[in-house]
């Protein structure tokens, strides 16, 4: 199933308000990680450390120190980087199935240091919006693991579904039909 | 299997970006295995001339005795000779047990602040004599009572558990963007401060 099939719903899939759930949902998503990727590219010094205080890095086999803290400016960089390109797409109702299926899996690999940090019962700041506190941003709980929950739950039927009103795909899309009509 | 061909692409996009900007954009250090200097900062910044009279007067790294009497003497050893005197204006961000001691002895002159970054109950276990206890988390709620009624000249040292403990660099943080200039991190933080038998005590903030 390609972006433009499932932009348009295909032929088995059609939204209650055709196209405008999507683009809602598409243009959260886009802000959300657009704000998070501008303040991690805005201050990597930052990122690196909360990446550094969830003590996954250095914990992964066969890494000296000075090893681990390139991995995590490098990982600092690109992630900023990767959600910001994704927030974009979004925002654009570009590849969007594609970006919300990269932000789907960045959200469940957030979730999962989330649950490794409380199962070791560390007290760490998320610092998830980076200097921002939004979404009741502050200490890892359950709580933000929920947050991710929820914000997987708007991803899904972006990443299922695609842009929606307003996007490039749809647009692409009717122009592919009228063009063949 | 156009959507993963996608993803890809713009996981690419992202990657060479993020490069790019690795490449060209600042040096991140995190100094693991001792904690980082502080980012945005000068290295090595001493105070400055006009700063230095406002100091006080350099402070034998020594331990005196005097100071020693407050510890439980159970917990306190004879510290090892020192390798030269040591001044305030010979440190640097990252400080030594020797610099800290310092700073400590310039807190006990009421010159000087130390700042314990770690948890409530970790603090509670036991913590530099007259060390505040302020969590990188609690300027998630606004600026902390106690940082109100510190004076942001005075040369503030923090620490934290050492070894990849970031909580000293968060609140260093915190305190440079409100005006704080003289911060000191103590790299080995506290289990080092233990360790050279100094002045500790236990009990809640």
């Amino acid at each position: 199933m390609s972006d433009v099939e499932s932009s348009e719903g295909g032929s088995s899939m059609k939204p209650l308000v055709p196209g405008w759930d999507l683009a809602l949902a598409r243009l959260v998503l886009a802000g959300i990680f657009g704000l998070a990727a501008y303040t991690k590219i805005s201050d990597p010094q930052s990122f690196a450390l909360a990446i550094s205080s969830f003590d996954i890095v250095q914990q992964l086999p066969g890494l000296d120190e000075a090893s681990a803290e390139a991995v995590i400016g490098w990982t600092a960089y690109l992630m900023a980087w990767v959600e910001a390109v994704c927030a974009l797409a979004l925002l654009l109702g570009f590849w969007t199935r594609a970006a919300a299926m990269v932000l789907f899996i960045l959200l469940i690999g957030f979730a999962g240091a989330m649950l490794s940090v409380i199962a070791r019962g560390m007290a760490i700041d998320c610092q998830c919006f980076g200097k921002l506190d939004f979404f009741g941003d502050g200490e890892v709980t359950w709580k933000s693991i929920l947050r991710n929950v929820i914000f997987m739950a708007v991803a899904a039927p972006v990443m299922v579904r695609g842009a929606g009103g307003l996007g490039i795909d749809t647009w692409w899309a009717r122009r592919g039909e009228s063009d063949g009509s | 299997m156009m959507v993963v061909l996608r993803a890809f692409a713009l996981l690419a996009i992202g990657i060479g970006a993020g490069a790019v900007h690795h490449v060209l954009g600042p040096d991140i250090s995190l100094g693991i295995g001792a904690n980082a200097p502080l980012p945005e900062s000068e290295q090595g910044s001493s105070p400055d001339g006009d700063a230095q009279q406002a100091d006080p007067a350099p402070v034998d790294p020594q331990p005196d005795q005097d100071a020693d009497t407050q510890a439980d003497p159970a917990q306190v050893v004879t510290p090892p000779p020192a390798e030269a005197p040591l001044t305030y204006n010979d440190l640097s961000e990252e400080v030594d047990i020797r610099g800290a001691r310092l700073i400590y002895e310039m807190m006990e002159a009421g010159n000087a602040a130390i700042i314990d970054a770690r948890r409530a109950d970790e603090y509670a276990a036991g913590h530099i004599l007259g060390a505040l206890n302020i969590t990188p988390l609690q300027f998630q709620s606004g600026v902390p009572e106690e940082v109100e009624f510190m004076d942001p000249s005075a040369p503030v040292m923090i620490y934290c558990q050492g070894g990849s403990c970031t909580d000293s660099i968060g609140v260093g943080q915190k305190l440079r963007e409100l005006g704080f200039q003289r911060l000191h991190v103590f790299e080995d933080g506290y289990p080092a401060w233990v360790e050279a038998g100094y002045e500790i005590e236990e009990g809640g903030p």
